[in-house]
């Protein structure tokens, strides 16, 4: 799988909330990406078997479940690939990493 | 009050976009626009609502075009059909062939890939006035022209024909047994 850096920033994001489950707008705020770039991201990472997905009842009334994210483990260690060949891109390189 | 009425006003373009938003994304894709839109309540700035929710059409738009554009031997099929179609239709001085091309090839492509069919009966329905229409030579329809588009009807049956064959062919096939 083809990585962009927008990619790179989300499952890094996974990746440093280890075993945890995030949300969707919690990944944005950190990653600084809009929702459009976010959920395509988001669902591809679910297609390659990267992310695993789970709905979480709202505690408060009326408010629909939230879909919650996390990195599987096949997932993870790709994304260790990914992140390290991240890091060894040197600069001015065109920031697509290959797994 | 002022303020109340803009946030009165973005909240009800936010249930639109949600709204169009579901509506445009592909089946397969739905639980993750129900996951953006369940996101939203928890931004309390309306005008950051409002922005979450224009992302959320902007990957809507973005996946109903890839869904359009997926199938591409299908895409292709379509378009010589219909253009073997419309050179027929152009050079008989009867319209049975091409209506019984249209219908079978409409079947064919329906039956190959049912889904969003109505992108094929678009495809092979419209080859004749696309051809005429660029070429500028209307031929038997310099009369009336609107009959340029007639093609679409036999295109309309053989589609539903096809997917009626396929639901027909699955039911054999997937018979339980001892029955």
């Amino acid at each position: 799988m083809r990585l962009s850096s927008q990619t790179v920033a989300v499952v890094q994001a996974l990746k440093g909330n280890g075993r945890t489950w995030s949300y969707g707008y919690d990944l944005s705020k950190v990653t600084g990406l809009k929702s459009g770039t976010l959920y395509p991201i988001l669902a591809r990472l679910y297609d390659e078997g990267w992310l695993e997905t789970k709905w979480e009842q709202s505690a408060e009334l009326g408010r629909p479940p939230r879909h919650l994210y996390r990195l599987t483990a096949v997932g993870s260690l790709a994304a260790s690939r990914a992140l390290n060949t991240a890091a060894t891109n040197t600069r001015g390189q065109r920031p697509v990493y290959e797994t | 009050m002022r303020l109340e009425v803009q946030e009165f006003l973005a909240n009800a373009l936010v249930r639109c976009l949600n709204w169009l938003m579901l509506t445009l994304l592909p089946s397969d894709r739905c639980d993750w626009g129900m996951a953006l839109v369940a996101e939203q309540q928890q931004i309390t700035d309306a005008r950051k609502r409002l922005t979450w929710a224009v992302g959320g059409m902007s990957m809507s738009i973005d996946e109903w075009m890839r869904t359009l554009f997926s199938d591409r031997p299908t895409w292709i099929a379509a378009l010589a059909f219909g253009m073997a179609s419309a050179f027929v239709d152009l050079n008989r001085s009867t319209r049975w062939p091409y209506i019984a091309m249209l219908f079978v090839f409409g079947m064919i492509l329906t039956s190959w890939q049912p889904k969003w069919a109505w992108r094929w009966i678009a495809l092979l329905g419209l080859s004749l006035p696309a051809i005429v229409l660029i070429t500028n030579n209307w031929g038997p329809y310099s009369v009336d022209r609107f009959d340029v588009f007639y093609g679409l009807v036999p295109c309309t049956v053989g589609a539903l024909s096809g997917l009626a064959l396929r639901r027909a062919s699955r039911r054999f096939l997937h018979k339980p047994a001892g029955r």
